[in-house]
């Protein structure tokens, strides 16, 4: 009898041990998953310049300005929250007309104003900035001149901004005809 | 997934700038020296161009034209004796433009020969015109001036002032 026992008990621990050694290899698959979605952007820039008030000269000379942002400050930059591939940031101006005289003559035309900015840079996170610089006399409004920009890549979140002021010249003509002038600007922005 | 917009938007603004006048001047070249005659019981006649412009210089570029005038009430000579037959031609009937853009202005017609400025004459003048606008400018002239001197007038040295005046219109 007690040997009957004896195995059954060893038999019964032989088997609760094989339970044992099973379940332990056995593994549940779950998922871990989490999303970063995409906010907006914006850009801070200007629009208009006031290139002042000067007495007639019969020589020719330039009248220059830098550009004041909507913030107040002189830097322009675009925050982009919203991952796109690639933009960029374009001025244009058109002629600049004497109002007082409405002679065509007295015009300063588009290719008499340029355009100056540095290499601007990548202030706040990851991105490819655009390679991107001005100088007075030698980038001329006429068309698009491109301040700055993003390079790469789509999912990309970062602010890039231009080092210091965005200027403006206006190459008056010898003799520059009395009056008020006024031409028409045209900055264009991505649109986050 | 992203979706990338790629539009953009177009933002105006002015850029703008004034160019101011100051006023409106004029000058005359300095002395002229027509040099000596003999007395003469005949009319004699003395001549000769100045060296440089009277001129005028338009630095207010409005409509409003102006002019000038130009006079010589007579050369006096020794013991209170005086000349008056002091007479004035332009050197060029088409004002010369020293400095500017070209504008309105324009030399008085009679000037094309002798005219006597013992009394004051229109010399050089600008129109009123909507084209004076904005312009400014320096146009002058060299005009010849010839003194017909009386017969047995005293001998001495004679002088006189030309006036040169400017007006507005």
């Amino acid at each position: 009898m007690r040997k009957s026992l004896k195995i059954s008990a060893l038999v019964m621990g032989l088997f609760a041990a094989a339970l044992l050694l099973n379940n332990a290899t056995k593994a549940a698959d779950g998922t871990l998953a989490l999303e970063i979605t995409a906010g907006t952007g914006y850009c801070v820039y200007a629009t208009d310049l006031d290139l002042g008030s000067t007495g007639f000269d019969y020589t020719a000379r330039n009248r220059e300005g830098d550009f004041t942002t909507t913030d107040g400050d002189d830097h322009w930059l675009c925050v982009d929250e919203q991952g796109q591939s690639d933009w960029t940031v374009t001025l244009q101006s058109t002629d600049v007309l004497n109002m007082t005289t409405s002679n065509a003559a007295h015009t300063i035309p588009a290719t008499d104003v340029s355009v100056a900015n540095g290499q601007a840079t990548i202030t706040a996170g990851v991105c490819t900035a655009g390679t991107y610089t001005n100088a007075l006399g030698t980038d001329y409004l006429d068309s698009a001149q491109t301040l700055f920009g993003k390079a790469s890549a789509a999912g990309e979140i970062c602010t890039i901004e231009t080092p210091g002021v965005v200027s403006l010249r206006a190459e008056l003509a010898a003799s520059q005809a009395i009056g008020v002038y006024s031409g028409t600007l045209t900055v264009t922005i991505p649109s986050f | 997934m992203l979706f990338n917009f790629l539009f953009a938007l177009n933002e105006e603004g002015t850029i703008s700038l004034e160019i101011t006048g100051f006023g409106i001047r004029h000058g005359t070249p300095g002395n002229l020296d027509l040099g000596s005659v003999e007395v003469s019981g005949s009319i004699q006649e003395l001549s000769g161009q100045f060296q440089d412009f009277f001129w005028i210089e338009d630095l207010l570029g409005r409509m409003t034209g102006h002019y000038t005038t130009v006079q010589c009430n007579g050369l006096y000579g020794p013991s209170n004796s005086l000349i008056t037959g002091i007479y004035l031609k332009a050197g060029n009937i088409v004002p010369q433009l020293i400095l500017g853009l070209s504008g309105n202005v324009s030399v008085q017609n009679s000037l094309s020969d002798y005219v006597s400025i013992y009394k004051p004459i229109v010399y050089i003048y600008k129109t009123t015109q909507a084209s004076n606008i904005g312009l400014a400018n320096k146009y002058g002239d060299i005009p010849w001036i010839k003194v017909v001197i009386p017969p047995y007038s005293s001998a001495g040295n004679y002088n006189g002032t030309i006036v040169f005046s400017l007006y507005s219109n």
